[in-house]
Formats: C-alpha cells, sequence, structure tokens
C-alpha cells in the first residue's frame, strides 16, 4: 500500500494477542483460532510462557486478578499509520479525478418522486446534494458517513437502525519503546500498543450511552487506568497525554449496513461500529461494483439494508463486534466505575475457587496441551456443549460472555 | 556549590537542612525546598534536556511545570518535570534520551543532515526495499523520545483491589465477627463493614475492609494486599 500510494502509511505486522483470562476464553481462542487457519491466517494459540517471551512487560503470574492463561496470536496482526492511510487515498483519489470538498457541510439530500414528506423516502430517486457551498446535481449519492450516519441517510428520507455511541481511546506521554506486539485483553475491555514514537495507545469498550458527545469521562480514564496495570504493572508512573472520544455507529446485529437502499440511487456503507477502518478500502471497491453493475457482489450482499426488517441479521463473527456486543448490550448491567462486581457476571471473567489461578498449559483442556500448537483439522467445537448444557450463558462466538462458573466447578 | 545563590533571599528554602541528591551520576548540593532543576542550576548546571529531533541542548525555559525543557528521570519514574518536583535526599535523577551522555550526544549529529529532515519526511522515505521496512522501523524507534519504563519497579499502592476470600461475610458487627469465629481453621475470610472494626477483626485473622459498599474495596487493615 506505501508504494501504492506513495506515502510510508508506516504498516507495523508487529504480532497481535488476544489474551485469555479463563479456561472458557482460552477455549474460544483455540475456537477462533481454528476458524483463522481454516481460512488461510497465520494464527495459533500459545500458553502465557510464549505471551511472556512475546510481551516481557505482561505480568503473567498466577497471583493477578485477572490471571493470564494464554493468548490468541496473529504474528501478521499490526498497527497502521491511520491518518497517513487517509492522505494517501485522498491524494490518490484526487489524482484520477475525485473532487474532494472539505469544509462543506451536507445539509440535505435532494429526493423526488419518494412517499414521504417533500418527495422523499421510499419510491424516490436521489438527485442530488445540498451543500453549505451549494447544490450538486448527481444521480447517484452514496453515505458513508461514520457517527452520523442515520442523520445523513435521514435527509434521504431512509431510517437506519441505528445507535451512535461514543469510543473513547487515551494515549500517554512518550517513552522508549518497550513494548513490541498489540495487546488485546477482552475480558478486561482494554488494547494497549506503542507506536514508534513512543507513545502508549490505550483504548477500550465503547461507552453505554448512545449520544453524538465526544466528551472524555473521568470514569474512562480510572476504569482504563485499572485495567491495563493489572496487566503491566510496570507503567504505573507514565502519565496520560491526552484523551479522546468517537462516535460509533452500532447496528442491531454490530455488522454494517452495505448496498441499496428504497430510495433509488441512494447508497449506504455505514454502520461500521468500531471496526470500519480495516475494512473499508475492500467495502469501497465493493459498493463501487454494487453502483455500477446494479447488483450487490456476493461478499456484501447479505450485508443490505433490508436484512433488518427480512430476518436475516448477520452473524458477524469478527472480534471488534464481539467487543461491542457485550458493552454494548449490557451497560445497564454494569456498575458504574467499577468492574469488580457484576450483577450477572456475564461482562467479566467469572469468580473462581482459590487455588485455581494456574497459568499456562497447565489449565488447557488436553488436545492443545498435548500439542502445543493446534493443526488445521483439529475441531475443538466437541468440548463446547457441556458448559451450554451446564445451563451457563455462553455462546460460541463470544469471549466476553463467559460462563458463570459454578463455585465448585462445575461447569469446568 | 552554591556560588549561584544569592544570599538572604529565597524564602521556599531551608538552608538549615542540606542533602545531596545525584545528577547523572555525579552529587549535586540542595537545601530542604529546592526543585530539582533550582538545585541543578544554583550547582552551575544549565543544561538538562535535549531536543527531539536534532539533539540540541536545552537549558530553562520556563522553570515551572510547563517547562519542556526540563523534563528528566527520577529513579523509575520517566517525563518527570524537574522545575517542579522537589528534590529529596538520594534522589537519582536522569536526564532522558542522550547517549553517550548529556554532554555529548550523538543523535546531535542529525543537525548535519537537517535540511534533508524536513517535518513529515518520514512519510516520504523508508519505503524502499519494501522488505526493509522492519528493520527501518526498529531503528526509527529508537528515535522515540521520553524517559524509560522499569518494568520492575514496586506496583504502587491502590485504593482499590480484588480479593478472592473462600467466605464473604457482608457485616463486621459481633454477628458477622461471629460468623468468622464459627467456621474452623484458618480460613481467609472478609468482613465488609460499613464501621472500621480493625483491633477485633485484625486479632481473628479476618481482613475487615471498609467502605461505602461492596464496589469500594478499601485498603484493609489487617495485612496488605498482595495485588490491587
Amino acid at each position: 500500500m506505501s508504494a501504492e500510494l506513495n506515502l510510508n502509511v508506516m504498516f507495523s505486522q508487529r504480532g497481535h494477542l488476544t489474551l485469555a483470562h479463563s479456561d472458557a476464553a482460552l477455549r474460544t481462542m483455540r475456537w477462533r483460532a481454528e476458524v483463522n487457519v481454516l481460512e488461510g491466517v497465520d494464527s495459533r494459540v500459545i500458553d502465557a510462557g510464549e505471551v511472556k517471551a512475546l510481551v516481557p512487560s505482561l505480568d503473567v503470574s498466577p497471583r493477578t486478578a485477572h490471571p493470564i492463561l494464554g493468548a490468541l496470536y496473529h504474528p501478521p496482526g499490526g498497527i497502521i499509520r491511520h491518518d497517513a492511510v487517509v492522505w494517501g487515498y485522498g491524494r490518490a483519489a484526487a489524482a484520477l479525478g475525485v473532487e474532494l470538498h472539505q469544509e462543506t457541510e451536507v445539509s440535505d439530500i435532494l429526493v423526488a418522486g419518494g412517499d414521504g414528506p417533500d418527495g422523499k423516502g421510499p419510491g424516490g430517486r436521489v438527485t442530488g446534494v445540498r451543500t453549505s457551498r451549494g447544490d450538486i446535481n448527481a444521480p447517484v449519492v452514496v453515505n458513508c458517513a461514520a457517527g452520523w450516519a442515520s442523520i445523513v441517510a435521514a435527509m434521504a428520507g431512509v431510517a437506519l437502525p441505528i445507535t451512535t455511541t461514543p469510543l473513547q481511546a487515551a494515549v500517554t506521554e512518550p517513552v522508549k519503546v518497550f513494548l513490541s506486539a498489540v495487546v488485546v485483553s477482552g475480558s478486561l475491555h482494554v488494547y494497549v500498543s506503542q507506536t514508534d514514537r513512543g507513545e502508549l495507545v490505550f483504548g477500550a469498550a465503547v461507552d453505554p450511552v448512545a449520544t453524538y458527545s465526544t466528551r472524555g469521562s473521568l470514569e474512562f480514564v480510572e476504569g482504563l487506568a485499572g485495567n491495563i496495570l493489572q496487566l503491566m504493572p510496570g507503567i504505573a508512573r507514565v502519565r496520560l497525554l491526552r484523551q479522546w472520544a468517537g462516535l460509533c455507529d452500532m447496528t442491531p446485529d454490530y455488522s454494517p449496513v452495505m448496498g441499496r437502499t428504497p430510495v433509488d440511487g441512494f447508497f449506504v456503507d455505514v454502520g461500521w461500529g468500531t471496526y470500519g477502518f480495516k475494512a473499508g478500502p475492500v467495502s469501497g471497491e465493493q459498493l463501487a461494483a454494487c453502483i455500477a453493475t446494479g447488483r450487490a457482489p456476493a461478499l456484501i450482499a447479505a450485508f443490505d439494508l433490508a436484512r433488518f426488517t427480512e430476518d436475516r441479521l448477520v452473524g458477524e463473527k469478527g472480534a471488534a463486534a464481539v467487543g461491542t456486543d457485550a458493552a454494548g448490550r449490557l451497560p445497564s448491567l454494569r456498575p458504574p466505575g467499577r468492574r469488580g462486581l457484576s450483577l450477572l457476571g456475564r461482562d467479566q471473567p467469572a469468580a473462581r475457587p482459590r487455588g485455581h489461578h494456574r497459568p499456562g498449559v497447565a489449565n488447557l483442556p488436553a488436545p492443545a496441551c498435548q500439542r502445543g500448537r493446534l493443526a488445521a483439522g483439529d475441531l475443538v467445537l466437541p468440548s463446547l456443549p457441556p458448559a451450554r448444557r451446564a445451563g451457563a450463558q455462553h455462546t460460541l462466538t463470544n469471549e466476553f460472555r463467559e460462563p458463570v462458573v459454578d463455585p465448585r466447578g462445575a461447569v469446568e | 556549590m552554591t556560588s549561584r545563590r544569592a544570599s538572604g533571599i529565597g524564602a521556599a528554602l531551608n538552608r538549615d537542612v542540606p542533602f545531596t541528591f545525584r545528577w547523572n551520576g555525579s552529587r549535586v548540593s540542595a537545601f530542604d525546598g529546592d526543585t530539582v532543576v533550582s538545585a541543578l542550576l544554583a550547582g552551575g548546571h544549565d543544561v538538562f534536556s535535549r531536543s527531539m529531533k536534532y539533539h540540541r541542548p536545552w537549558g530553562v525555559l520556563t522553570a515551572d511545570y510547563w517547562d519542556p525543557n526540563c523534563i528528566v528521570q527520577v529513579g523509575p519514574e520517566p517525563n518527570v518535570r524537574g522545575a517542579h518536583r522537589l528534590a529529596t535526599p538520594g534522589m537519582d535523577v536522569l536526564a532522558q534520551n542522550v547517549w553517550p551522555s548529556l554532554r555529548y550526544d550523538i543523535k546531535a549529529a542529525n543537525a548535519l543532515v537537517g535540511r534533508f529532515l524536513t517535518p513529515g519526511f518520514y512519510y516520504k522515505t523508508f519505503m524502499q526495499p519494501r522488505l526493509l521496512w522492519p528493520a527501518y522501523e526498529r531503528v526509527l524507534a529508537t528515535f522515540a523520545p521520553g524517559g524509560t519504563v522499569d518494568l520492575d519497579a514496586e506496583r504502587p499502592r491502590c485504593d482499590t483491589r480484588f480479593a478472592h476470600p473462600d467466605v464473604l461475610v457482608a457485616g463486621g458487627g459481633p454477628a458477622g465477627l461471629a460468623a468468622r469465629w464459627r467456621r474452623p481453621g484458618p480460613v481467609p475470610t472478609c468482613c465488609w463493614s460499613s464501621t472500621a472494626t480493625p483491633s477485633v477483626a485484625t486479632c481473628c485473622g479476618a481482613v475487615p475492609t471498609t467502605g461505602a459498599g461492596p464496589r469500594s474495596w478499601r485498603r484493609p487493615f489487617g495485612p496488605p494486599a498482595s495485588r490491587c
């Protein structure tokens, strides 16, 4: 990409670890690794010793509140300089003849012949866009706004099943580089990586309230600091430099909406929640094909807007969609401020009996323990049904809804 | 070494309490009330850091918390505001992001090729050959500013913690303590109470906690918690 855009986007494939803090999470990691391997992705489950070797700053001792038992490891995963990607795309698009109008607010979308007021809504046909700098006539209008997608769609009389929620992040003052990999803990709702400038970048789950406000909250910083220090106690003396929030458009199934709308000529590529950056380029290509041919390509056909009215919700298995699931659907169940106690125990690792905090392979179920590294075809799905029979609240794809372990260990 | 101090003024200093601390390995004398930088200035030092890109020597700019030129490493703590932090006896203060020393910094050689290091030059360079980018990146990362993180530093104490008792008694009054006594053997027990009963509970081996509710596990009066 750097060569094509002639801009160094600093794509750093430094490795990506998703930590497992319980046997149930470890089992989910193995399942995800299997799926990844079958899809041809370099991905495997590693034990706590390997985690420590890759990221020495992590506390993998068994005495922590949420011991690290292992991790799902993607060696090709990494970070990228997101501003550079946008600059590169913008410059390349301009070179291809695309006009980019900055500082130009879209105030209305012009539609004629529709069922709603002013000729908008289903059955209508889009004719253009009204902006703060004048009208633009166009037979095709694409809404790919993030954060305000439903407001923009409403200008055309199209209702989107989207709620908008802030996602906060924070960055520390620079310190000498000590962290090479990207570390994610779904159970602790935190991710961390270090840029080449030395800043530690933190993020968490989306805020538990739907709002267009992008203010930072003290609650976020407190929870983030507490959780990250569980993982990396050594960075306790590093100062936060700044925090910020962005807006995430969340759909009922936490999957994006791509394709046509009831208004002819009005297309959407919206609802990406927290993970649109990774899939943005390919979704742009697919939507361009959809516009040019009039038919949605197979890759995005299932993500059409009509799925919400025809009961065809998408079971998106992406990790980010899973993460927003737990945070977005269960906000009121979480006590404010601390996550030490949960009313249902669903959004945090379940309490464990004492003496059960053994890291590493000791807690792995037999197959992974013996092989160390799973091979394609080693499906571990059969290990999951017992948890369901025991009445645990557990889904295959959701590492955050771990089973509520009975104190006597009945589930495990 | 106090030749640069004016005599008779400086109400913030207690000149009856002199001590020394270390600056880049050498001893510096200070008085009670000195900040790191005020003591260093009085001792004749005038360079406290170097600029991030060309590593030019930086002295005092504003002499307050926001002084960007006086950011130093204090023991395991990076990015300390040296003009704001009070000096303490035996303190170990180091200049950050210089090698081999603050006086002779090899990266000051960047200034020799400064005309090629325009703002954002890294977005237009290090692209070819692609296979070398990871190596380029490792070199670029060595130019990151800031202090160093001591990953083995002692974990600071927090006002909250996670506890894993076998038995949790809600209510540290007579009934709660009696319930704990009825349990035989040395069982780790948390007695939660809205009022402190430290002496009784500590004697009976329980770990009393006080606070406004279960979501604030206050630091116990008994043995310190291993984790926070």
